[in-house]
């Protein structure tokens, strides 16, 4: 530490915000509370504080930190935080082979024609813990648990391309798959494939998932662009989302948020 | 379609939550913008940050508040997520630092005088983020190898080496 004699920068700024109000503190703030200069450097962190204050008034910070939180809680899971949601997916591929046969005879969890080659999504919920799993209603909102998690299977059917995005309430469309770029390569074929990672919804309300396989690699901002669209002719209500103004086969999950 | 219920209540959740906010932006609001400026040096870049790593605490709320020290833990994900914002700005970020140098004012002749985490700031984009993360929590957090050693999760020995390195490119005596 530079500073051999003076409480340090951090140990100021933790007795500012105080922290250090044990005995573990004691020496540190009997130190600065008789030293000029940390008394100066204490009363440094006070004028920071109302120079930041005075620079971004509360509403723009708490509009800001919202935005932000939505945009880190709606993206898939990184991969450090994976290891229980990989452990899931092994059972959600389970499960979706299973259902995958019953798809035949009318699964409800699995949306699209029911024809041979036929394009279609199947939406598994996992639990936070290793519990059992459900597959998304496409009839109904799907209400979710605190810390569940959306799996997306996709069978492409004749089309070549997956893209994904969210939407919630307030109109905040977030790229799920891919979340930059072009979407991703899928299929064709029958066989049923799940998108990397799951993702978490957080927040309140309602979020919209949609699901777009296309023919063509489609920027998935444009996908964004158009969710919003729909949401505008919607008039904000989810639950009356259209089609999205973008070529191939679309479908729609709503799921409620805890 | 059914309405969703969980949009008619939860009423509490909201002001909860906007108390935690509130909580921030008071008690960490100017160390954590201070640290998001002094690393990124531009106004917007760090107001943009520092909504980030206030969010990363919104979104673990419980973890947060469960932190021995709030402070400390902000402080580390405001340093480790502004380094990483420069080193993914790559080269953007050592061209802007020259152009500063040559932008400095003519009428203040002779060395101009750098404070020592002014130089600690210089002197980070030579190096790998681990090294620059424990440069500033050394020399500008003012903490001692232990601490930053703890908080890094390395040894001791290796801290000092790092910490040697970045003094040696100093060229002054920044030695631990």
């Amino acid at each position: 530490m530079s500073t051999d004699t003076h409480v340090g920068d951090l140990k100021l700024r933790r007795l500012h915000g105080g922290e250090l109000a044990g005995p573990d503190g004691e020496a540190d703030r009997a130190h600065a509370g008789a030293c000029a200069e940390c008394g100066s450097r204490l009363r440094a962190l006070a004028d920071e504080q109302r120079r930041f204050e005075a620079q971004i008034p509360f509403e723009r910070f708490a509009a800001g930190v919202e935005r932000a939180a939505r945009t880190q809680r709606t993206k898939p899971a990184p991969a450090t935080r994976r290891l229980f949601p990989l452990m899931a997916v092994a059972a959600g591929c389970l499960v979706s082979v299973s259902a995958y046969t019953l798809l035949e005879s009318g699964n409800p969890g699995f949306g699209g024609n029911r024809t041979k080659g036929a394009a279609g999504i199947d939406v598994v919920v996992a639990g936070p813990s290793n519990g059992p799993q459900r597959h998304a209603s496409a009839e109904a909102p799907e209400a979710l648990g605190p810390g569940e998690r959306v799996r997306i299977g996709v069978q492409a059917g004749a089309h070549r391309f997956v893209s994904s995005v969210s939407i919630d309430e307030k109109g905040t469309v977030t790229p799920l798959y891919p979340e930059v770029g072009k979407s991703l390569p899928a299929g064709p074929g029958r066989q049923e494939l799940f998108l990397p990672g799951s993702v978490e919804f957080t927040g309140k309300g309602a979020e919209r998932l949609v699901v777009v396989l296309s023919d063509e690699a489609l920027d998935v901002e444009a996908v964004a662009r158009a969710a919003k669209g729909a949401y505008e002719r919607a008039n904000g209500d989810l639950t009356k989302l259209g089609r999205l103004e973008v070529p191939g086969e679309q479908f729609h999950r709503t799921f409620l948020k805890p | 379609m059914t309405r969703p219920a969980l949009e008619l209540i939860e009423g509490g959740k909201d002001a909860g939550r906007r108390e935690s906010l509130r909580e921030l932006y008071s008690k960490y609001g100017g160390t954590v913008y201070g640290r998001c400026q002094y690393l990124l040096k531009d106004a917007t870049a760090a107001e943009d940050a520092m909504q980030d790593v206030f969010a990363k605490a919104l979104v673990s709320w419980n973890e947060f508040r469960a932190e021995s020290s709030p402070v400390t833990w902000l402080v580390r994900i405001s340093t480790h997520h502004c380094l990483n914002l420069l080193r993914a700005d790559g080269a953007g970020w050592r061209g802007r630092y020259e152009r500063d140098q040559l932008a400095r004012p003519e009428g203040n002749p002779g060395p101009p005088v750098v404070e020592l985490r002014d130089e600690v700031r210089r002197l980070l984009s030579r190096f790998d983020v681990e090294t620059q993360t424990a440069a500033v929590h050394y020399h500008v957090d003012e903490m001692t190898l232990e601490e930053v050693a703890t908080l890094l999760g390395r040894s001791v020995p290796t801290i000092r080496k790092r910490l040697q390195a970045f003094s040696a490119a100093a060229g002054r005596d920044f030695a631990p």
